[in-house]
């Protein structure tokens, strides 16, 4: 009886050996022979990035790629997992918040180093998607989608109220009051939500507006001098929260924030500039009401950002992937820019090469959801934000505290004096 | 007559309560946003439409994205990811179903009828092990199950499903099978049957609705489980339905609709499970209970 | 006589469980204790010990307080709410009437769904602008205008433990069918005979009876209460302002976002050991068979 319970056990531990074996993914291919690059995404339109792979191979025909994705949400702390672990990985979608910490940490590799060539793209990206992208006087990266954050409004709904869009912050708050004389309960739809990284770029795109930072040239903080536009921003944030009672923080992400603005119960809100594409796409139950404006503050400035591909330093020690990598990273975030172009024209995402500024395709493309030429206005404008080894974990523990400020539960003082001290720890521990 | 009454009236809340939301997500997934975001709402107004199921299964472009020409790329073909989705979580929800009934109930007789040093030991350290939060421990469970090269295989979601469930399994089962009066187990010993045919014979039939119950939370678990299948998945071959349905609920390309659709989806599996299971579960309560 | 004579260890009974919770669960938890000790910043090289600091930082940063209150409060509210409607459900779906078998299979299906997307349902429910709740009463005249559901900090907590409830139901409900049908329906009978209305019923028969089985349920659900966190944030991001933050998620957030691996570890254990007290508290508070010692 006992033999064969133990053989019983042996053989059902093993079977599932058997019924699983198969699945495991390809070791790295030998030298000499085809190069399989692992390329990490986030799953934004997963198929077009397949498409324009297939044509990269087909292209190519020495070099595979092999596509991995994660959730946008969960992709900076997958990677972190994936670089801890030392998971292969060759080229990946970066960020303009992540790129120092993952410099520093040693995962990303600066391509200027290993290809000079890639100095030529300089000029012609946009000044805030070329600062998102260097480090340390490096550039590490191409661009695939750079993107403003924008102040966006429906139109009709200021066109039947005989309002005009709004320049300043206090003209937002005079006609939000009007708004909500007239029935409109919250008329600022803001995305409220402080577990997600725009929740701070999203603040910072308004200082921008008002012409201030939140940090001087020194990296040393501003925003916690009351007469500081940033301080004067949170302080209207939370007016406007607790005081007037026109902001609705009800929408935890960029696509609640679109279904609520289609209910057509909110007439302003601030989000990446795509969104507008998205809440006007033929869908929507308000399509084609919505457009943007420059951010309100007296210099309309704004935050831009870009996303980029990178190179692992663990591909560039091994010469045959480095090659193919920077081959891979050219192809689609450099040459003639025709995968920013597509991104651009088939999705209304946004681009750093200044040459798709005048593409006739990509204007007639937009020209259904967004002037262009109100776009290329606010990107003349637009910077980039601050980015440093510490920014990202800063972030991570500004941004709630930001959250209690708007909501009135505590002081937007208290709360920029912890910010800035915060920063400052942060910055003698890690600052150079 | 009062009883009666209010059997039914519960019997209305609860199915309010449990199928409302769901019954919601059907309905979302069948009226257009426009009527869905409506304000004064008006959710009857528009034609219900199938268009979301129709793209998911056969990836045809519903009607409303036909409109204007030049938006026909605001629609992502991730949603149709669900189908294959649902197949991974199936198998290894079945898996770990299986692995939850065949050993967790032995390790459980173990506890509940054999005598060894080192009992409770072995038992607190089988329970506790569901102490330390999950999250606490994605970097090590990521750690072994790559060194173990299963990273991108169900089977090492199999197994991280398996230490989720199965010390539950264990107790339960234990507390279970000690209620079963000892003099039914001991006929069988006085005749001579050792602690395996005792618990093959006896045991296991006598709990049976117990064991289907505890093999229930297992599958259910591992089917709905996000954390880990998010970490140690990254293909869409292996990507279990969870995570896929994680992914679209934060996708902007998504609309409301097809997230409904891919979500009142995701139940059918399960209804389908539970409708074979529950049968065996009734039959298992009208004769095992009364036994004794 | 109630257990065999055995002393050898029962291994081939055990073997596939030990082997699964060797590999991990020792490691795994060596790991994060030991981790727990040091300052790892991902950022920087060095990793120095650095003892208990790790815990003290965790216990007196700005987001400790808040969150263990939120979230002892979450459990110490759903689990028991958990457990009593269960109960009622239970015992209602082993009663004859028309429609139980379709009412059996309905209780189960919010089992399968994943707490995050869980979180989506409900936040369709109570939101603010396009809520399903805030229709229903519009249209029914109850209410002029919409409520602010998730935005106003009190209706924010009750919205989450209710949705978090829902998720909760099935599982408990399965497991106190199967309690129930342990008791003999004699006792039911004998006790009815002495003149005892449903209630004492309840409470001189049914719980008596199926009391190792209902602890087990709370303390799981307790567990559950403390661990989770995927339900509440994708229904409120933990908001509004700070109001239904949970402790979980700053073990993920400290770990990955501030990549402060340490800290996460430390977060982990202190975590471990909150649920483990109040674990105990709870089986020395009511008397149970649970922890029985073998003579």
């Amino acid at each position: 009886m006992k033999r064969t319970m133990l053989l019983g056990l042996l053989v059902a531990l093993l079977l599932p050996a058997v019924v699983f074996a198969g699945g495991k993914q390809e070791a790295a291919a030998p030298a000499g022979g085809p190069v399989t690059l692992e390329f990490v995404v986030w799953n934004y339109s997963l198929e077009t990035i397949q498409d324009n792979i297939s044509q990269f191979m087909r292209a190519y025909p020495d070099i595979k790629v092999n596509v991995t994705d994660y959730t946008w949400p969960t992709y900076h702390d997958t990677m972190v997992l994936r670089f801890k672990g030392k998971t292969q990985t060759d080229v990946f979608y970066n960020g303009e918040d992540w790129l120092p910490e993952f410099a520093a940490a040693g995962w990303a590799a600066p391509l200027e180093d290993y290809f000079p060539d890639v100095k030529q793209y300089k000029e012609k990206t946009a000044p805030y998607a070329l600062a998102d992208m260097t480090y340390n006087g490096k550039l590490y990266g191409l661009s695939y989608y750079a993107d403003l954050i924008t102040f966006q409004y429906n139109k009709k709904i200021l066109g039947d109220n005989a309002m005009q869009p709004p320049g300043t912050w206090d003209e937002v708050l005079n006609l939000s009051l009007k708004l909500k004389a007239g029935g409109m309960t919250h008329p600022f739809a803001y995305e409220y939500n402080a577990t997600l990284p725009n929740f701070l770029q999203a603040f910072v795109s308004q200082v921008y507006g008002r012409g201030g930072d939140m940090f001087d040239e020194n990296l040393n903080p501003v925003f916690n001098d009351p007469n500081s536009e940033a301080f004067k921003q949170m302080q209207w944030i939370q007016d406007a929260k607790v005081k007037h009672d026109i902001m609705d923080f009800g929408s935890t992400h960029e696509s609640k924030v679109n279904l609520a603005m289609n209910t057509g119960q909110h007439a302003f809100t601030v989000m990446y500039n795509y969104m507008l594409a998205a809440m006007n796409a033929p869908n929507t139950a308000l399509s084609g009401q919505f457009d943007m404006t420059p951010m309100p503050g007296a210099k309309h400035g704004a935050l831009g950002f870009a996303k980029f591909y990178c190179m692992t330093t663990q591909a560039a020690e091994n010469p045959a992937r480095r090659e193919a990598a920077w081959k891979f990273i050219e192809a689609f975030g450099g040459g003639d820019y025709k995968v920013a172009k597509r991104w651009a024209v088939e999705k209304g995402l946004g681009f750093a090469a200044l040459p798709l500024f005048d593409d006739p395709d990509v204007k007639a493309a937009w020209a259904s959801w967004i002037d262009m030429e109100k776009f290329k206005a606010q990107a003349k404008v637009a910077r980039n934000g601050t980015q440093t080894e510490w920014m990202g974990m800063w972030s991570e523990f500004f941004r709630p505290l930001m959250a209690k400020a708007m909501n009135g539960d505590s002081s937007v003082k208290e709360v920029m004096d912890e910010g800035a001290k915060k920063w400052s720890e942060y910055k003698k521990l890690l600052g150079k | 007559m009062a009883r009666k009454i209010f059997i039914y009236v519960a019997a209305v809340a609860l199915l309010l309560f449990c199928a409302g939301p769901l019954a919601l997500t059907f309905l979302g997934s069948i009226i257009p946003d426009a009527a869905l975001l409506s304000f004064p709402p008006r959710w009857f107004s528009k034609k219900t439409t199938l268009d979301y199921y129709n793209y998911i299964f056969t990836g045809k472009v519903p009607q409303a994205y036909d409109v204007r020409g030049a938006e026909r790329g605001m629609i992502t073909q991730e949603v149709r990811q669900i189908p294959n989705a649902m197949k991974n979580s199936a198998i290894v929800a079945v898996s770990v179903m299986g692995v939850n009934i065949v050993f967790g109930s032995m390790a459980a007789y173990a506890f509940a009828r054999l005598r060894f040093r080192g009992k409770s030991l072995t038992f607190m350290g089988i329970v506790m092990c569901r102490l330390l939060p999950a999250a606490a421990l994605i970097v090590p469970f990521y750690l072994i199950v790559q060194s173990l090269g299963l990273l991108d295989n169900k089977l090492a979601v199999v197994l991280v499903h398996s230490i989720l469930t199965l010390p539950f399994t264990v107790l339960i089962l234990s507390v279970f099978f000690r209620s079963i009066p000892v003099e039914i187990e001991e006929a069988a010993t006085i005749d001579g049957a050792d602690p395996w045919t005792t618990f093959v014979r006896i045991t296991l039939p006598l709990s049976a609705s117990s064991m289907v119950a505890t093999g229930l939370f297992a599958f259910m678990l591992s089917y709905s489980e996000f954390l880990y299948a998010l970490i140690l998945t990254g293909t869409a071959r292996t990507r279990t339905l969870p995570v896929v349905m994680g992914a679209l609920s934060t996708n902007t390309d998504v609309a409301w609709g097809m997230l409904m659709g891919g979500v009142f989806l995701t139940l059918l599996p399960t209804l389908v499970l539970v409708i074979i299971v529950w049968r065996f579960v009734v039959e298992g309560i009208i004769f095992g209970g009364s036994k004794y | 006589m109630a257990t065999r004579e055995t002393s050898r260890y029962p291994i081939q009974w055990l073997f596939p469980v030990l082997i699964l919770v060797i590999v991990f669960t020792i490691y795994p938890f060596a790991y994060a204790v030991w981790n727990s000790l040091f300052q790892i910043l991902l950022v920087l090289p060095t990793k120095p010990f650095v003892g208990l600091q790790n815990y003290l930082d965790v216990v007196v940063s700005r987001y400790f307080l808040e969150a263990l209150t939120n979230t002892l409060l979450f459990s110490l509210v759903t689990a028991p709410i958990v457990v009593v409607v269960a109960l009622g459900v239970a015992r209602l779906l082993l009663t004859k009437f028309v429609g139980r078998g379709v009412l059996r299979a309905v209780v189960l299906l919010p089992w399968a769904i994943p707490g995050a997307v869980s979180g989506i349902i409900w936040m369709w429910i109570f939101h603010g602008q396009f809520g399903v709740l805030n229709i229903v009463l519009y249209r029914l005249g109850i209410i002029h205008k919409y409520i602010p559901w998730l935005t106003e900090p009190s209706l924010a907590r009750m919205a989450v433990v209710i949705a978090h409830v829902w998720t909760q139901i099935p599982f408990a409900a399965v497991l106190l069918m199967a309690a129930l049908t342990t008791i003999n329906k004699e006792l039911y009978e004998a006790a009815e005979v002495d003149g005892a209305g449903p209630f004492r019923r309840l409470l001189s028969v049914t719980i008596p009876h199926i009391k190792g089985i209902m602890l087990i349920t709370l303390i799981y659900e307790l567990i559950i209460g403390i661990t989770t966190y995927d339900t509440v944030y994708s229904m409120t991001g933990g908001g509004p302002g700070g109001a239904t933050t949970l402790l979980s998620y700053y073990i993920w957030a400290e770990s990955f976002k501030m990549l402060h691996f340490g800290r996460g570890a430390a977060l982990g254990v202190i975590m471990a050991l909150l649920t483990l007290v109040l674990i105990m508290t709870i089986l020395k508070a009511i008397p149970n068979e649970i922890m029985v010692k073998e003579e």
